[in-house]
């Protein structure tokens, strides 16, 4: 077992590589309750295109497989549903699938190792039929209903389809109605069999346990399962251009006040940073140029542009940043105006560097008092960087102006798109 | 973790001492009985009051000064419990021991600053200020139909009149039209001065300390506060079902139902209800989830959940238009079973751990502490490890008998369906 420490902030992550590949990450602390597991596989929307494991052939899925994929997951063939027996603990199960990965996931104070086993028990071994296939897509389309009545996730959609051209993150997680029809059972049984085995896959355990209990039963419950060699993932390549797709899009929808974003996309191999860093430093600029410490709020906010504050998101898509200025206002077009203005004559000063790098490194002690925080962000460390990064807090000091200055320098902020969701 | 409760006159002080987070969370809590106007003052004032004070007169300013405290999260809301209309103005912040000595002070007298010590002159609040807070609540308010899950729940329970949770959640534009910078300062005055007042703190904290800093800038001077009753007015059930549709822009048919609940107990109050609530709907173990999504696919999402000191329950759920009478009759058909016991020892016994798992959990986050030991003062309820004792005793025959007093008030659906079924490929 391997033992991470993380600089500064003084919490232990427990690691070890499983026989069979699977990773198992483990943190515990004392006096909590809690538990908080996930069991994640590396296969999210973003993996659409790839040879199925024991075939030959390049096979292309329609968006929304991994989604649905995560429902049928749940399925037993027999024994209790994983709801009724994560409930019987008085453990709460959910499920989720992004980009990258989908998670498997429960949270609950007791019997953490029975229930360990049963989500590792339930995630490998599927049991898909035509039947229960079929019976999913009407929840399925209501699921899909539910996110296209919401003007934001309408709005976050857009931005990828304008900024991405090629990049599968330009797709859909959920899929539409008529792709969600289109799903098979053979379908899920491709994706299953190429993107689930063991060596795909990691475990992280967050909360209050014994460290060597915990890992001596996953290892247990592993070594008896068999598995098929792991074989080789070969996914379809692609090629991202840096300009924007579409400089503009206006979807109508029922909603009262417009909502804006305007994208910014950002080369990662032109920076000469980590992906990491290049996070934290447009983290840095952007909000020290457009949050309700800047200049331009203040301005914004006198001239009645805006009301609240311009929000700042972030997109990693593996080739390109897109950064996202996300506001909702009737005068957009003043408020486009000003950003591009700004945008054209960038101050950034010391003194706001230093200020941001406080609240980033406050905001990583912050999470690591919630356990849920702590799954996560293990999570997040092994879909987009394959291990634990020790020293993000070492990361966030070494940012300084110089390099700053030279980033700006090498940015091409009017590459970018708009999207408005208002009413007709 | 103990809470040692201090009666400082004119607030009480919670100090639950705990070396289990690496930070400190002070929450300030006002509360009255509620009218229907006053929810629209309190959700201005809260933005008001975060926006700037008199030592940082503008948003940046303040915000900056956040952030230089280590990024000191600085939280104010508005909740009702039964009668009460609450304000809650909280900061949680890195303990000095992680930061840098004094910090723990400077944080706490930023709270204090914030309440106590607005941005105001000439008897009245900055006009600016409130001028662009009343824009952001404005927004807000017309904001709220952009959720069509939380926004068929408020069109329901506004058809209820005179009753506490009937007034919108963020307030009226109608009413917010008359809010000016002196009337709602003096709105403020009477909120520091009327108010039951309790201020709450979670973490390793120096008791003196802290207690120096509160007598210092606490600054309410009201012995006399009027209690209320926090148990709402009970609806009189319907004979016959009240049916209200609207209809709306929207992929999918909301349907909304408001449950009555009459004559409960004690216990039903504080065990029985959150049971039956959960048992029913409360997450994907539950009799509603099972039978209406897995089996029969109506939906994505089915929820109830009980509001016992307003004596109702909701059960809500997203489905298509045509469907609607079906689901109708289904819910029905499982809330009679339900009188009739009709369910397995399972969902009972299930319920039961799922809460009792919440209530452990809660121990983990400064929030649910706060909200336990806040709890205890508003209706007396006992601490987690008795609640866990009385939730274990909860039985089938318990759980039938609160079952009777669960009638089927009014059925609200939002109907959508007008728009095109989207392609983007």
């Amino acid at each position: 077992m391997k033992k991470i420490t993380i600089n500064h902030v003084g919490e232990t992550i427990y690691y070890e590589k499983l026989d069979n590949g699977m990773d198992v990450y483990l943190c515990s602390k004392e006096d909590y309750h809690n538990n908080y597991v996930t069991l994640t596989s590396k296969f999210g929307s973003v993996y659409h295109t790839f040879i199925p494991y024991g075939e030959k052939k390049e096979y292309h899925l329609p968006n929304g497989v991994a989604h649905f994929l995560e429902h049928k997951l749940f399925a037993q063939k027999e024994g209790p549903q994983p709801s009724e027996f994560f409930a019987m603990s008085g453990a709460i199960d959910n499920a989720f699938t992004t980009f990258k990965n989908t998670s498997y996931l429960f949270n609950g104070p007791n019997n953490l190792k029975e229930n360990i086993l049963f989500l590792l028990k339930y995630v490998q071994e599927p049991y898909f039929t035509k039947e229960n296939v079929e019976s999913e897509k009407g929840i399925i389309v209501q699921e899909i209903h539910m996110c296209d009545d919401q003007p934001e996730d309408r709005l976050a959609e857009a931005i990828r389809k304008t900024t991405l051209h090629n990049n599968p993150f330009r797709e859909s997680i959920i899929g539409t109605a008529k792709e969600v029809n289109s799903v098979t059972k053979d379908m899920l049984y491709k994706c299953y069999n190429t993107f689930y085995h063991p060596s795909n896959m990691f475990l992280v355990v967050t909360g209050n346990f014994d460290i060597d209990d915990i890992m001596e039963a996953i290892k247990d419950d592993q070594r008896n399962k068999k598995f098929r060699d792991s074989g080789k993932i070969v996914l379809k390549e692609f090629k991202e251009p840096d300009k924007v797709c579409k400089k503009e899009e206006i979807i109508n929808m029922d909603t009262e006040i417009p909502k804006v974003a305007y994208n910014i996309k950002i080369p990662i191999d032109k920076l000469g940073l980590s992906k990491r860093e290049i996070q934290i430093y447009l983290n840095i600029l952007f909000n020290v140029l457009f949050d309700d410490t800047s200049i331009a709020h203040e301005e914004l906010v006198k001239d009645k542009i805006i009301t609240s504050p311009i929000a700042v998101e972030t997109l990693n898509c593996d080739t390109h940043f897109v950064v996202s200025l996300y506001n909702e206002t009737k005068e957009y077009e003043k408020l486009i105006s000003k950003i591009k203005d700004v945008l054209k004559n960038i101050k950034i000063s010391d003194k706001d560097i230093e200020r941001k790098k406080r609240v980033i490194k406050s905001n990583e002690l912050f999470a690591y008092e919630n356990i849920e925080f702590i799954n996560d962000i293990i999570i997040d460390n092994v879909v987009y960087e394959g291990e634990i990064e020790d020293n993000m807090i070492g990361i966030i000091d070494s940012v300084n102006k110089e390099k700053m200055d030279e980033i700006i320098d090498k940015i091409d902020f009017t590459n970018a798109s708009l999207v408005v969701v208002k009413k007709k | 973790m103990n809470c040692e409760q201090i009666n400082m006159g004119a607030y009480n002080l919670h100090l639950i001492k705990t070396k289990k987070f690496r930070s400190i969370m002070v929450d300030v809590n006002f509360r009255r009985k509620i009218t229907e106007e006053e929810v629209t003052y309190r959700n201005l004032l809260k933005m008001v009051l975060l926006n700037s004070s008199y030592d940082y007169p503008n948003e940046r300013e303040l915000t900056m000064a956040t952030e230089d405290l280590y990024d000191l999260k600085l939280i104010s809301s508005l909740t009702r419990y039964g009668n009460f209309i609450n304000s809650s103005f909280k900061i949680r912040f890195l303990n000095e021991k992680y930061t840098e000595k004094g910090m723990n002070s400077e944080s706490v007298k930023l709270l204090m600053d914030v309440i106590f010590h607005p941005n105001v002159k000439d008897n009245k609040f900055d006009e600016d200020v409130v001028n662009l807070c009343k824009k952001r609540l404005h927004k807000a308010i017309k904001s709220v139909k952009d959720n069509k899950i939380k926004y068929a729940q408020n069109q329901l329970l506004k058809t209820i009149k005179d009753r506490p949770y009937s007034y919108a959640t963020l307030g009226e534009i109608d009413i917010l039209k008359d809010v000016n910078a002196s009337n709602l300062y003096e709105f403020y005055k009477t909120m520091i001065n009327n108010d039951l007042i309790d201020i709450f703190v979670v973490g390793d904290i120096d008791e003196k300390e802290i207690k120096d800093i509160f007598k210092e800038y606490v600054n309410a001077r009201t012995y006399k506060k009027i209690d209320t009753d926090i148990i709402a007015k009970e609806l009189v059930p319907n004979k016959k079902i009240n049916m209200l549709n609207e209809s709306v822009e929207a992929n999918q048919t909301q349907l909304v139902m408001l449950c009555s609940l009459n004559d409960l107990t004690l216990k039903e109050r504080q065990y029985v209800a959150m049971v039956y609530a959960e048992m029913l709907g409360g997450s994907s173990s539950s009799i509603l989830f099972n039978k209406v999504r897995e089996e029969n696919s109506y939906c994505y999402y089915i929820n109830s959940y009980v509001k016992p000191y307003d004596n109702i329950m909701l059960i809500y759920s997203g489905i298509e238009g045509n469907s609607k009478d079906d689901v109708i009759k289904l819910i029905k058909d499982i809330l009679n079973d339900i009188e009739k016991g009709k369910f397995i020892d399972d969902n009972l016994n299930n319920a039961k751990e799922t809460i009792i798992s919440s209530i452990t959990s809660g121990l983990d986050y400064q929030n649910s502490i706060i909200s336990t030991y806040y709890a205890k003062e508003l209706v007396g309820s006992k601490d987690a490890k008795e609640r866990i004792e009385e939730f274990k005793k909860i039985t089938k025959e318990d759980v039938v008998a609160f079952s009777k007093k669960v009638k089927i008030h009014t059925i609200y659906t939002l109907e959508g369906g007008d728009t095109d079924e989207e392609d983007n490929d």
